[in-house]
């Protein structure tokens, strides 16, 4: 039901796409403050998902006299499946709540009502220019704090299992094959469409006064949660079927 | 810049200390930890269980690519998937999902509650908001926590007994002996150890967001935002401390 009301939802913006150009300004003002308050959550999970899994691969590899194999373990282990999921629930609270405030409190107090008496589209001149930042900067954070997880679980075994970066970084290539890449990618891809379309439609949808506000961004939340695990299964059960079907993995 | 990370951290152990010395003096009603509990524990219980038995069918099948790659024999893949999760992802995949619902909404409904000057009226009244509003949720939260990620994991254990017979071509016996054999106790102590630490940040923090609230719409939505990201992240930090003190210990 939610869902079919977010796809419409989601056709509506698209047919607007072409407008885009035209709310540039918009864009690269949503897009520039998006992006820098959200660099530091990005950096401190993408360095603590990548530590708190190079642990937990070290304790369990260790029985097995297997730790030379730790970095490419890791690394592939991190991009292709928790990292993506553990960042993007970071990035869900902080782009799509913040946004989805951002668009609720407009909705409460009857600024998005003005602007369509003016005459205006309050989609194309609000939701158009949030939508392609918030999926465009959720997008390049994704892949950026996959990048930095790789670094964090790097000094996290250096401190404290004692392993060296050389040997650390010199595996992963062997396990980190190009299919690892286009998974981990086509993830953040839709993980960030989906963090767009959900805090845009729970926003616009704020209802009921200051409380209202608050409610929408619990929703944006937990449906951007939710949306992005069952997505996660979704795209890790198609892709892998595609892969063997093209005989690459 | 000092003072910055320091006062909200004083404020934090303020309220955790506040609240926990009512529940102390059981002063708080048994009426209200139950309908709390409701709240953390039977309303989320849905999606924590769908989340949590997704993230173990596809654990399932990396761990089986990965364990092909690394020891090139696939009877241990179970026995490793599940300790991962039990250790790490149960909790923490659990506490973000509470996080997100009973945290954001502890944050709307404090910050709502300061702009419309309730706050205000029960000082008058010579009450103090933390004794009324987050000891009760305080230790329904820790309870709820801990039920939910035992019960999301048992869950799990059966998604993923599914998907391993229907994907990988287990048997049921293998699947299960493995899990006997290489699961321990002490998972299991972490894994309740990670999810209690988590669930006492959760309140505590939301808490302290939604008192902080600035005036207007504008700073309910601040409110729960910051609720929410700060929940998120300082869970992760614990975990990595928990985890890091666990492996000294193992």
């Amino acid at each position: 039901m939610i869902a079919a009301q977010q796809f419409q939802f989601l056709t509506q913006i698209v047919k607007r796409m072409p407008l885009l150009w035209r709310e540039r300004r918009e864009f690269q003002l949503q897009f520039a403050d998006v992006a820098i308050r959200s660099l530091s959550t990005t950096i401190t999970a993408g360095i603590f998902t990548g530590a708190v899994l190079a642990l937990q691969f070290h304790l369990q590899l260790k029985d097995f006299g297997a730790e030379s194999v730790l970095g490419g373990l890791n690394t592939s282990g991190t991009i292709r499946e928790v990292g993506p999921i553990l960042i993007a629930f970071m990035l869900a609270g902080k782009v799509g709540a913040y946004t989805s405030a951002e668009l609720g409190s407009m909705k409460v107090t009857d600024q998005i009502q003005a602007v369509r008496c003016l005459g205006i589209d309050p989609i194309t001149f609000f939701v158009l220019p949030r939508f392609c930042a918030v999926a465009l900067t959720a997008v390049l954070l994704l892949v950026f704090g996959l990048v930095i997880s790789v670094l964090g679980g790097m000094v996290a075994v250096w401190g404290i299992a004692d392993i060296h970066p050389d040997q650390y970084l010199l595996t992963i290539s062997r396990f980190a094959s190009n299919t690892s890449l286009i998974l981990a990618t086509t993830k953040s891809v839709v993980f960030g469409i989906l963090m767009g379309l959900i805090c845009c439609y729970n926003g616009y949808q704020t209802e009921g006064g200051t409380f209202g506000v608050g409610e929408s961004v619990r929703k944006t939340a937990v449906q951007s949660m939710v949306a992005i695990v069952i997505a996660d299964f979704a795209i890790t059960s198609i892709l892998e079927t595609v892969f063997r079907w093209l005989g690459w993995s | 810049m000092f003072h910055k990370i320091i006062n909200p951290l004083f404020e934090n152990f303020n309220i955790l200390f506040r609240s926990l010395s009512v529940l102390a003096k059981f002063q708080t009603s048994a009426k209200d930890i139950w309908k709390q509990c409701y709240e953390f524990g039977n309303r989320t219980f849905g999606i924590v269980a769908l989340c949590v038995t997704f993230m173990g069918v596809i654990l399932i099948t990396e761990y089986s690519f990965h364990m092909k790659l690394v020891i090139g024999n696939d009877s241990m893949i179970p026995a490793f998937a599940m300790i991962m999760l039990a250790r790490e992802l149960a909790p923490i995949v659990t506490a973000l999902l509470i996080t997100s619902k009973m945290g954001a909404s502890i944050a709307a409904e404090l910050a709502a509650m300061k702009n419309s000057e309730q706050i205000d009226a029960y000082r008058l009244l010579g009450l103090n908001i933390v004794d009324l509003y987050v000891a009760p949720r305080l230790i329904a939260s820790v309870f709820a926590n801990v039920c939910l990620t035992v019960v999301a994991l048992a869950i799990t254990v059966i998604g993923a007994w599914a998907s391993a017979v229907y994907f990988l071509n287990f048997s049921t016996g293998p699947f299960f002996h493995s899990l006997v054999v290489f699961l321990s106790p002490f998972d299991f102590i972490l894994m309740v150890t990670k999810s209690a630490s988590f669930a006492i940040v959760i309140p505590i923090i939301s808490a302290y967001c939604g008192l902080e609230a600035k005036h207007g719409a504008e700073g309910v939505g601040e409110a729960t935002t910051n609720a929410v990201v700060g929940n998120s992240i300082t869970i992760i930090i614990i975990d990595f401390i928990i985890t890091f003190l666990f492996s000294k210990f193992y």
